[in-house]
């Protein structure tokens, strides 16, 4: 069945635009099948500099989708970094828009 | 970032981070050369010892070689349910081994006795498949026809050869493989992955 256009500009205004960026998409992808991942992970994985992902993740930690979490494993710092119940949502959200948009 | 973004593909990259440093090839491969050595040198109480010896070498090439190059994660509820399945095959696998060897010694059954060593290596390799569908690494899947090959064609053999065990010498062989086959998956991962530089 065709959705009219006034239809169509609805939906598209309903998308998480914070999670359309394809990083940060793909970053909340990761982290939706893990209960964390550190920062080394997601920038071998991502192919990024640390710089950018953190950009990212700071994005993402203010819209309260992602909680980071600092400490020391063996003498080295690193950071965890999980999905919050709320990104989970979001998350999930956006894909359920994504499948209704592309019907 | 110019790869699709779909949790298949992304699925799959997690599991990859389990295999793709080689390390559980070098795990699998240390064990089955080495047992095949200790049956050869005739000292089969300490086989039970190569399962720490693998643990040590995965668990130390981790931490100094993985960790610092692709960083660690917390897997999920779906990744930990999988690997629950893995143990509990793996559990079933064990008692089905030992099974087997309790009715080849008491010469119960006589396909057993007569086969037993090509049973033993099709239980082997039917765990190593299964390391496979778990990781999700199809090489995996030749070390495990390899493995039941080699000591299925080597208990053949013995029938035949006098000079040398072959049965040892196909396990042997077959862990030698393996074990090249692991290192060259490990210096490939290593040269794919350099040391993270921390900036943050």
């Amino acid at each position: 069945m065709a959705r009219n256009s006034k239809e169509d500009l609805n939906l598209e205004k309903e998308i998480d635009r914070l999670i359309h960026e394809p990083v940060r998409l793909k970053v909340l992808a990761f982290l939706s099948l893990l209960e964390s991942a550190d920062f080394t992970f997601l920038v071998s994985r991502l192919g990024l500099t640390m710089g950018n992902l953190s950009a990212h993740i700071s994005k993402l930690q203010d819209a309260g989708y992602v909680s980071v979490e600092k400490g020391y494993k063996d003498n080295r710092p690193q950071t965890m970094i999980s999905l919050t119940d709320e990104g989970r949502q979001a998350f999930q959200e956006y894909r359920q828009q994504m499948l209704r948009i592309l019907r | 970032m110019e790869e699709r973004i779909d949790l298949k593909n992304i699925r799959r990259q997690i599991y990859l981070y389990y295999s793709e440093d080689g390390l559980v090839d070098i795990a699998v491969g240390l064990v089955i050369f080495g047992f095949g050595l200790l049956l050869l040198l005739d000292l089969p109480a300490f086989v039970g010892l190569l399962g720490l010896l693998a643990l040590l070498v995965w668990y130390g090439g981790k931490a100094s070689l993985v960790l610092p190059r692709v960083g660690t994660i917390r897997p999920g509820r779906e990744i930990n349910e999988r690997f629950h399945g893995f143990l509990i095959n793996l559990v079933v696998i064990g008692i089905g081994v030992f099974i087997l060897f309790l009715l080849s010694r008491s010469g119960g059954v006589s396909i057993f006795s007569r086969f037993s060593l090509s049973i033993f290596g099709f239980v082997v390799a039917l765990g190593i498949s299964i390391l496979g569908l778990l990781l999700d690494t199809p090489r995996f899947y030749f070390y495990a026809g390899l493995v039941f090959l080699a000591m299925a064609g080597g208990e053949l053999l013995s029938e035949r050869v006098t000079a040398f065990d072959p049965f040892l010498a196909a396990v042997i062989g077959s862990g030698v493989v393996i074990l090249v086959s692991g290192t060259a998956v490990l210096i490939r991962f290593l040269r794919k992955y350099p040391v993270v530089q921390r900036e943050e």
